[in-house]
């Protein structure tokens, strides 16, 4: 009776360890082979929170767009009535909204050039936080990103992630 | 028999669609609420800050007001509740990644007081679903500043219900240009927040 459990208790921890070595070796092997790659522009374009901060750029420019074209037509106007007998007073009337008109367009390029570039750098800064995330979830060792700068020169088409991570960092942007 | 089960199969749906909300006691419901579970609080990291949002229905305000001390009647608890039944609140914690200050994350802490006190409600608007682009903007905004270890920033928001629409989700958006988050939002389902558990005394 006591050999008969011996040998149960024995052949018990026998299996438990073979089916913790096996476990243990493909969840390695499994694991250490599981990569992917993304199209980085796609991702980017792709993503909706670019979406939502071009279409706001594009709204503020159009409304700055409007803004600079009636200082044009002003100008323009002022300038065709007088059609060049101008005084001293009016010549430098007609200077200071030039200036003015100057001023804005650059005032703007440069608001916008800085904008432009803290809002991508805040977009990247999400995206690269939802990928670290994807990548976790689903047990990714590496996920590579080609821009075709170089970066990744070729990869077969099955690890090409870019459609499950759009669709994943998507959803995170939602936030639901 | 075939009637029998069609009758308690009815009376089953009949029960069910009339049943009223869960019942819970102020603590287990301050527990329901605060779980990320159901729905009604959202964490979400970007960067270095992490964004704590909890929606915080009327029964969680009255239970964190203290309100519900030495409260024995039904009947004040539903005019305490219509008191604050106009408007919709959020707390919204910002915690630095690793325990770092907010503050200290874009640089300068004075300009970053500065921003979290005085402009920050200015980047916080709700959005009723996709739908609808109108940008419901807070009625009322408090910075409140903890002189402790505890590093994180907690602000408390509320909303106009008014300006909402019925029955539709909402999306609570941060489009910050001071912090490095970018637009952030966080929806919030209607059909949880209609289905929550109510307190009872």
């Amino acid at each position: 009776m006591k050999k008969s459990t011996l040998i149960i208790a024995v052949s018990v921890v026998v299996g438990i360890l073979i089916i913790a070595i096996v476990y243990l070796l493909t969840r390695q092997q499994t694991s250490g082979d599981k990569q992917g790659f993304i199209y980085t522009e796609k991702v980017f374009s792709d993503y909706k929170g670019t979406k939502i901060v071009e279409e706001k750029f594009i709204k503020k420019q159009q409304k700055q767009k409007l803004e600079l074209d009636s200082l044009k037509a002003v100008i323009q106007v002022s300038e065709a009535a007088v059609k060049g007998n101008l005084t001293e007073l009016q010549k430098v009337k007609m200077q200071a909204k030039r200036n003015e008109y100057m001023r804005l367009m650059e005032e703007y390029g440069s608001e916008n050039e800085a904008e432009f570039q803290q809002a991508k750098q805040a977009l990247w800064i999400q995206i690269n936080q939802y990928i670290k995330k994807y990548g976790t979830e689903n047990g990714y060792v590496f996920i590579h990103g080609a821009n075709g700068t170089g970066s990744l020169m070729f990869a077969d088409s099955t690890y090409n992630i870019t459609e499950p991570v759009v669709e994943y960092i998507n959803k995170e942007f939602e936030g639901k | 028999m075939k009637r029998n089960l069609y009758n308690i199969l009815l009376c089953t749906l009949f029960l069910s669609s009339c049943s009223g909300p869960v019942l819970l006691s102020p603590s287990e419901y301050m527990k329901w609420v605060e779980d990320t579970g159901n729905g009604l609080r959202k964490e979400k990291q970007i960067g270095e800050l992490i964004f704590d949002i909890q929606l915080r229905p009327t029964d969680y305000v009255l239970c964190k007001s203290g309100e519900l001390d030495g409260l024995i009647s039904e009947g004040l608890l539903d005019s305490l509740r219509r008191g604050y039944d106009s408007t919709l609140f959020f707390s919204i914690i910002l915690k630095g990644a690793d325990g770092k200050d907010p503050l200290s994350v874009n640089g300068n802490a004075e300009s970053a007081l500065y921003y979290f006190q005085y402009q920050f409600q200015q980047d916080i608007y709700l959005e009723c679903d996709e739908t609808n682009s109108k940008k419901v903007p807070p009625v009322l905004f408090h910075f409140e500043r903890f002189y402790t270890l505890n590093n994180s920033k907690v602000f408390l928001v509320a909303f106009d219900k008014k300006e909402l629409i019925r029955d539709k989700d909402i999306k609570l958006v941060i489009d910050s240009k001071y912090l490095s988050s970018g637009l952030v939002q966080f929806s919030f389902d209607n059909k949880q927040i209609r289905e929550q558990p109510h307190i009872q005394l």
